[in-house]
């Protein structure tokens, strides 16, 4: 279960004499575990530190979250970051996958982060699922754009996260790639009962979600 | 578990791996500290070890030593010490530097340290000494040798192996010494297994040295034995308290000791340039580090994001740093070793600095040494990485994720005030007095000499490149200038290992630049004469007699001549000694004579002496002090009457004008002679007669 609770956020003032930025304002959201949102919004609206704050990487201005019972705001830097590696997975734009790890270490990493034993089993059902089984010892190199996002997703999944983030899974990729990662990344969430959140720019990819949000200019979180 | 952290040591330390090029100068300029940091502690120890060996061989058992300069002393005092209640054994030695004729000469090649002993005294306290039986078959050979041989049965002397190999000799064998003036034909009555694999020594009977080499009535040691139930502290105390101006009883242990402290200057300046390639090597993985942060700023972050704690960052980042380290460390030891093997097979145990002339010691393994520079390379890589493993650290993840922000990493680096600080820290610092007697504050100062500029560096290219015009027709340079104006911290780090090596090799230029300056003013103040005679090499014992002096003032072409005579002097048991020299000075004006740096009047009926800098440091003389030294067999009070700069002798060294000498000695004997020529005379004409009117191997 994720919890946001009147969660805002204010960027201090650009420069003198200007007033500080209220990013986000009395956010208030509640996801379930097999529950995939996407998140839409103009550009600079505050998507992106949404993402942050939900996953401990940003620290709110107001508000709490909690997830899976752990209120992130009790917990210090090295307790956020034992929380997403244990309950979290993520998928970037960017994809940042590790390039001088081949495809199976690449997914076996929050395994190794988590110390969980049988990791080849894992590591190979994941691989299937997104369908590189067959490429499993080819470098990043070797891969295109949609196959190294595939990647991404085995990695964000493999070690069975309670929560999903994506931010822009798509915005690197072509129209048909980008279909087709969306619906492994919905089908992936679903099959391990994850909560799942997408921040997009994408129509397309906003339809392939459960619900759709809108994050406004006035830092508040409406349905779309 | 070990796979899972195999993967996690590949994700962190992968790259290394991919591009081992980028950490290759860093490894390399460490192992390069590393090596030449081994090598001088490896050839010290080896030297050092052979050095002991050599004290122990002569005087394995004995309890105390007494000693004087190398000129020696009066054997008188044997049966003065001998009759001592407290003493159960006195062994009389005569130590002779002489040098084997006709062998090579060059690098003290033909060096061999003569012992004169009482064998039946020596048998006690130097066993490896004394030549066992010899075999039958050895007998044979001895017997026929010495049927061939027409030398006299005394003018036997025993060699160590070392020794008979170096000089080709063979048991029966003929081997002719000389040590100033003097010679003598010997023949080989045996080796002396005992004595270690290094050492250069000749052993005959005492008697046969000082009638040989015109020595009689003279020792330079005598060995001692206690009694059983005598502490050796008061016995020492007691026996000091009778001994002559000039001889001092010291402890074995404390001879070593001075044999360290002969090299230790020479020692410390070539450690200290190891540690100046370990301090570039630190700069460089800094560098190499931080860019590394740099460009895998978002591979960090990921790994920031999915569970890698900031502490388990800054480890891993530290190990990588101490991997390079390590492996750098590891090269420089194997490298170390071998340069030290090549430095003692080709320049000796002195690194060619002449403290342990003709000592061929064998490579000993120096654990603590050792141990010590791998640890030195490590902590070298641990300096250059930690910066870079704190700014990953603190970086913020999400921000790393979204590219674009690479110019605010260590944007800490562009503050002023760290580097400032460094600076202040070193002009301070370089004040402070030295530890041990070695100036550790000072090479402190030029580290942070060194950091401070680094740090600055950021602000100074910040003030350069805002004042540099743009160049819009230049695309390349444009956007070069650009990057520098709004990243100068970046800058920086390319910029420290580069600014590092540069800095310290240009210091390195300057200083040996300005040194070699310094010496050539130095010498042409101390060596004014057209040419220097000097008499054969083998320690003071080789001397021109008046004779001689009178010849050298007669040859043609030499208009006039100043006489120097070198002795030294054992002020204190536990340092080296102190080299006196007697040569002309001027009363009214001595600083025609040495470079002076300050000076006083001496009071009439007193004598005044020079000293070298060395000695206000070392023995804590002050001007116009009145000081004690031991001439002849007496202690004659002199006043320091001025300080003088010696770049030559770093134990110390004392002037005394050659006439005053003369008078308070009656030592008529000199070692050197300055010539001025005459007019429309040659060097080489004047070289020549002076080579015909003297013996060949006197000069």
């Amino acid at each position: 279960m994720l919890r946001l609770t009147a969660l805002s956020k204010t960027l201090p003032a650009l420069a003198p004499g200007l007033p500080p930025r209220q990013l986000l304002c009395a956010i208030d959201l509640d996801l379930a575990p097999g529950e995939y949102v996407a998140i839409m919004g103009p550009s600079g609206c505050g998507k992106s530190t949404l993402l942050n704050l939900i996953a401990g990487l940003d620290r709110p201005s107001g508000g709490q979250i909690e997830l899976a019972g752990r209120n992130l705001s009790t917990l210090d830097d090295d307790g956020l970051t034992r929380l997403r590696a244990a309950k979290m997975g993520f998928v970037f734009q960017a994809f940042h996958v590790l390039p001088h790890l081949n495809l199976r270490q690449n997914v076996a990493l929050p395994l190794a982060l988590n110390r969980i034993e049988a990791k080849d089993t894992r590591v190979n059902e994941m691989l299937d699922a997104v369908g590189l089984a067959a490429r499993a010892g080819s470098r990043p190199r070797e891969l295109s754009g949609g196959e190294l996002q595939r990647v991404a997703i085995a990695r964000a999944l493999v070690h069975r996260p309670a929560l999903v983030l994506a931010d822009e899974p798509t915005g690197n990729l072509d129209p048909e790639t980008a279909e087709r990662v969306l619906a492994l990344l919905r089908d992936s969430i679903r099959a391990h009962n994850a909560i799942g959140i997408v921040v997009t720019h994408s129509r397309a990819a906003a339809a392939s979600a459960d619900r759709v949000l809108r994050l406004g200019n006035d830092g508040r979180l409406h349905a779309a | 578990m070990n796979a899972m952290r195999a993967i996690l040591a590949r994700a962190l330390l992968g790259h290394l791996a991919q591009q081992p090029g980028r950490a290759l100068m860093s490894v390399l300029a460490l192992a390069l500290g590393v090596a030449l940091g081994v090598a001088v502690s490896v050839v010290n120890r080896s030297a050092l070890d052979e050095f002991g060996r050599g004290l122990r061989t002569v005087s394995g058992q004995a309890d105390l030593e007494v000693r004087g300069a190398r000129v020696g002393f009066d054997e008188l005092l044997y049966p003065q010490l001998a009759l001592r209640p407290e003493v159960e054994i006195a062994s009389p030695l005569l130590e002779i530097e002489a040098r084997v004729r006709g062998a090579a000469r060059e690098g003290g090649a033909d060096a061999i340290k003569l012992i004169g002993l009482d064998p039946l005294r020596a048998i006690a306290l130097s066993p490896a000494l004394i030549a066992p039986p010899a075999a039958p078959a050895g007998r044979g050979q001895e017997t026929a040798a010495t049927e061939t041989s027409s030398l006299p049965d005394d003018d036997v002397l025993f060699l160590s192996p070392a020794a008979a190999r170096r000089f080709a000799v063979a048991v029966g064998d003929e081997i002719e010494l000389q040590s100033g003036a003097s010679s003598a034909r010997f023949r080989v009555g045996g080796l002396l297994p005992a004595v270690g694999a290094g050492q250069m020594l000749a052993v005959t009977d005492i008697a046969t040295a000082q009638w040989r080499f015109e020595r009689l009535g003279v020792l330079t040691r005598i060995d001692l034995r206690l009694r059983e139930g005598v502490a050796a502290a008061p016995a020492l105390n007691e026996i000091a308290a009778g001994l002559p101006p000039g001889v001092v009883v010291a402890t074995p242990a404390q001879a070593e000791s001075r044999a360290a402290r002969l090299s230790r200057a020479y020692r410390v300046n070539l450690t200290m340039l190891a540690l100046i390639a370990l301090v570039t090597g630190a700069f460089l993985v800094f560098s190499a580090q931080a860019l590394n942060v740099v460009r895998r700023r978002s591979e960090l972050a990921l790994l920031r994001a999915i569970g890698v704690t900031r502490g388990a960052l800054v480890c891993w980042l530290l190990l990588e740093g101490a991997l390079i380290g390590a492996i750098g460390s590891m090269l420089g030891v194997a490298g170390g070793y071998a340069l030290a093997a090549v430095a003692l097979q080709f320049i000796g145990g002195d690194l060619g600095a002449g403290y342990f002339q003709g000592a061929r010691p064998p490579l000993a393994f120096d654990p603590w040494g050792t141990i010590g520079f791998v640890a030195l390379g490590i902590a070298a890589a641990l300096a250059g990485s930690a910066l870079p493993a704190r700014e990953a650290a603190r970086s913020d993840p999400a921000v790393a994720l979204k590219s674009g922000d690479v110019a605010d990493s260590f944007a800490r680096l562009g503050r002023l005030a760290p580097g400032l600080a460094s600076l202040m820290a070193a002009a301070l610092v370089v004040w402070l007095p030295p530890l041990g007697g070695l100036p550790v504050f000072g090479y402190a100062a030029i580290a942070l000499l060194l950091v401070g500029s680094v740090l600055i560096l950021p602000r100074l290219a910040r003030l350069l490149f805002a004042r540099l015009p743009p160049v819009p027709r230049v695309v390349w340079l444009s956007l070069a200038i650009e990057q520098l104006r709004g990243a100068p911290h970046l800058a920086t780090i390319g910029a420290a290992g580069v600014l590092a090596s540069v800095a310290l090799a240009g210091a390195m230029a300057i200083m040996v630049g300005s040194f070699r300056q310094s010496v050539d003013v130095w010498l042409g103040q101390v060596l004014p004469a057209d040419l220097y005679l000097r008499a054969a090499r083998a320690g003071e014992s080789a001397h021109f007699e008046p004779a001689e002096q009178a010849a050298i003032l007669a040859t043609p072409g030499v208009m006039r001549v100043d006489f120097l005579r070198h002795q030294s002097l054992l002020l204190d048991p536990a340092l080296p000694q102190v080299a006196l020299i007697a040569r002309p000075i001027p009363a009214d004006v001595p600083e025609r004579a040495l470079p002076l740096l300050a000076r006083v009047t001496v009071p009439a009926g007193q004598v005044g002496v020079l000293a070298s800098e060395a000695m206000q440091d070392l023995y804590g003389w002050r001007l116009g002090q009145r000081v004690r030294l031991p001439l002849a067999g007496r202690e004659i009070e002199v006043v320091v009457a001025g300080i003088w700069r010696d770049y030559a002798r770093q134990h110390g060294a004392v002037a005394i004008d050659l006439a005053t000498y003369r008078g308070l000695t009656g030592d008529m004997r000199v070692n050197d002679a300055g010539l001025w020529l005459a007019p429309q005379s040659s060097t080489t004409q004047v070289a020549e007669a002076l080579r015909a009117r003297l013996p060949a191997e006197a000069i």
